[in-house]
């Protein structure tokens, strides 16, 4: 990890859902252009962390601080976050039947775009980065005309919300189990459409279930997280670890 | 309780009975005579308790403003038309101008006639449609034909061709305007109609209208209303669909002071379909109280409905939806759905679905569901970087458009241009409302 300002910078989070505490003190720093992976058992608070940094509004942050490139996240709303860079692939991808996939990407594109001062893409622009970014995820044109998520199976939704992360071009992105209910050919088109943004001026946090995804995208560090808190900090091999002995030993030692 | 089915059948009238009219003033009579032995419906009538007869009947209080030009705009736009397509504008209750009768939309053998002339002419036809109308025991169309001036008759024969929709235009300033349509599409024949009114402040506004869909005809119907916060009007529409006809309508609606449509449909030939469908989309304060009900009367009838409806601050939107299936009928299925989306806590949205089966061989489905904007979809799109205002507006589109989604694909391309653009510009009317 470098030693410079983190890009982002999680202290001591306490966030409660429905007057329980699902995080307990968390702490974690992504440097800038590092990948990091967040393994952990079901329930263990993965989804809450993620979906709190992108400003989800059903959790309470109860203590804590989280800071965004310097700026402190929690005073922005979810669309503000989202224009200064921050991304969330959707464990569970939203379904808008009657929304355009190509109305709403081109919608989407535009927002963060005039955010940043760039000119809005029109029709003809927008359609030529599709063209470009689509095959990237294996998706071809005719899904511009489906609703949003609407009827699509799990690998469609999955490679929809990498399409976005590829349109929206963020500094740090948030995959909550991108990689759950994909088949091996599935998993491998994420892979390549997340590899594709991986650079030095850009983040990446993996939310896994399994260290399958691992094999195909490298982290820098890999956390465990259990209970609402990283309880161990590592390299690739904790994930191999993970992978061979389960979470039963890190629960038993937390006993 | 009784059954609005019921309350639906002819009852006798003294010295005047519907099979002795032979003539337009016949008519005239049995409609004055009717309104003198009738009371107009009052709310113990489940269908009347969000608007009231008194809504629709003369004088209305009315303020002495005349000009709302973007109302009258509003109107007016969405039947604009397109140099290819076939235009039937009717104005000031007249056929706008007799060159174009001829000119536009009245070629391939379609005839347009008054019901005066109609009668004069043709009145085993008159006959047939006012003996087998499905509306034609209810107090308002009894009223209508009392006030009426004339009607128009269009008859549409099987060699028109049907890529080409007719476009209707009601347009008129008066303070209370009474209108009446017959539509008659012979075997085979197919049309596509988009109808639209245009809305002049402080008016009272009657519509009957009657379709007759003879074997095999199939109509795509667009019913477009045009917005006005000052206005009344009632719309009253009977179908009859003969064997292995369609009847397709989608309504658009933006309700007004007290809007109401009253449409039943008579599936009285086996195969017999139809589709009512909408999207009411009421700004502040509106009001439109939509009444359907579809009466399977055959063999493997269809009918299929789909309402879905959004509610700004103190508007209400009515849905009173009434499936018949009579009994020893066999295969019928009937599906009803209304959704409804409220914009604003304090508005209104009432869904009653009603259903009388006396057959066993039915597949019957309903379902209804209210709610506010979905708060995960609204998450979703906010990630995405859009402010919650444009993502309310991006989520009542979806909403609003969903009901295109499902019509049949069948309709020509400028019936679903018509319909698409009026959603927009009513979802643009709404979204300063929806953002909060
Ligand atoms: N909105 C919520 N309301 C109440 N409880 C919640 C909510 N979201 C998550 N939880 C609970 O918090 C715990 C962690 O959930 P989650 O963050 O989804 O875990 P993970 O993603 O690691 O599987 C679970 O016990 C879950 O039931
Ligand atoms: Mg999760």
């Amino acid at each position: 990890m470098n030693n410079e300002q983190p890009l982002l910078d999680v202290r001591n989070l306490w966030i409660k859902a429905q007057d329980q505490f699902i995080l307990n003190g968390l702490d974690l720093r992504i440097g800038l252009g590092e990948v990091h992976a967040i393994m952990g058992p079901n329930g263990s608070g993965k989804s809450t962390l993620v979906q709190s940094l992108a400003g989800h509004p059903g959790y309470t942050i109860e203590k804590g601080e989280i800071s965004f490139d310097g700026e402190d996240l929690l005073t922005l709303t979810p669309e503000e976050r989202a224009r200064r860079g921050l991304f969330l692939a959707f464990q569970y991808p939203v379904e808008i039947a009657g929304l355009g996939n190509g109305y709403f990407l081109k919608a989407a594109v535009n927002a963060v775009r005039e955010a940043r001062g760039q000119t809005p893409y029109d029709a003809v622009e927008f359609l030529k980065v599709f063209r470009e970014l689509a095959p990237l995820v294996g998706l071809g044109q005719d899904f511009l005309e489906r609703g949003v998520n609407a009827g699509f199976s799990g690998g469609e939704k999955k490679r929809n919300e990498i399409l976005q992360m590829l349109l929206l071009e963020p500094r740090l992105t948030l995959l909550d189990e991108t990689d759950s209910g994909l088949d091996v050919d599935a998993l491998k088109l994420v892979a390549r459409g997340v590899n594709a943004t991986r650079s030095k001026d850009r983040s990446i946090v993996l939310v896994t279930h399994y260290q399958r995804l691992l094999d195909y995208i490298d982290p820098d560090v890999v956390h465990i997280l259990i209970k609402g808190r990283i309880v161990r900090s590592g390299t690739r091999e904790l994930a191999r670890e993970i992978e061979r002995e389960g979470y039963e030993p890190l629960l038993t030692a937390m006993a | 309780m009784s059954s609005p089915v019921e309350s639906f059948r002819p009852r006798a009238l003294s010295g005047s009975s519907p099979t002795r009219i032979r003539s337009w003033d016949d008519a005239r009579t049995h409609a004055e005579k009717a309104l003198e032995v009738h009371a107009p419906p009052d709310r113990h009538d489940e269908r009347w308790r969000y608007t009231r007869a008194q809504d629709f009947l003369p004088p209305l209080a009315r303020s002495n403003e005349t000009t709302a030009s973007a109302e009258r705009k509003l109107g007016t736009e969405l039947t604009t038309p397109a140099p290819s397509e076939e235009i039937l504008l009717l104005e000031d209750g007249k056929i706008g101008d007799p060159e174009a009768r001829r000119r536009d939309g009245l070629r391939h053998g379609v005839t347009l006639r008054t019901m005066r002339e109609a009668w004069t002419e043709d009145p085993a036809l008159m006959k047939r449609i006012v003996l087998s109308s499905p509306i034609r025991d209810r107090y308002f169309v009894w009223w209508n034909t009392a006030h009426l001036d004339d009607g128009y008759v269009i008859v549409v024969p099987r060699e028109r061709p049907h890529d080409r929709p007719l476009q209707i235009l009601w347009q008129s300033p008066n303070a209370v305007v009474v209108r009446r349509l017959l539509l008659v599409l012979e075997p085979g024949a197919r049309l596509d109609l988009v109808e639209g009114e245009a809305a002049y402040p402080n008016q009272l506004r009657h519509l009957v209208r009657d379709i007759h869909l003879d074997r095999e005809a199939t109509l795509h119907h667009a019913l477009l209303d045009a917005p006005g916060v000052h206005e009344n009007w009632l719309w009253t529409t009977g179908v009859v669909v003969d064997e292995g006809a369609a009847y397709h309508a989608l309504g658009v609606h933006a309700g007004a002071r007290k809007a109401r449509h009253e449409i039943c449909v008579d599936l009285s030939g086996s195969w017999a379909q139809a589709t009512l469908d909408a999207a009411v989309l009421l700004p502040s304060k509106h009001v439109f109280d939509l009444q359907t009900e579809i009466v399977h009367r055959a063999d493997a009838t269809e009918s299929r409905q789909r309402v879905h409806s959004a509610t700004a601050a103190r508007a209400t939107a009515v849905y009173g939806g009434t499936i018949v299936v009579e009994s020893a009928t066999k295969g019928v299925v009937a599906h009803q759905q209304s959704r409804g989306l409220l914009l604003d806590p304090a508005s209104d949205i009432n869904s009653r679905p009603e259903l009388h089966i006396r057959s066993d061989d039915v597949l019957c489905t309903h379902g209804a569901s209210i709610g506010a904007i979905d708060p995960e979809g609204l998450f979703y799109l906010q990630s995405r970087g859009l402010n919650a205002s444009q993502a309310r507006a991006l989520l009542l589109r979806a909403f609003a458009l969903r009901v295109l989604e499902t019509f049949p694909a069948a309709a020509s391309e400028v019936l679903r241009t018509a319909l698409a653009k009026r959603l927009e510009v009513l979802v643009r009317l709404l979204v300063p409302e929806v953002a909060l």
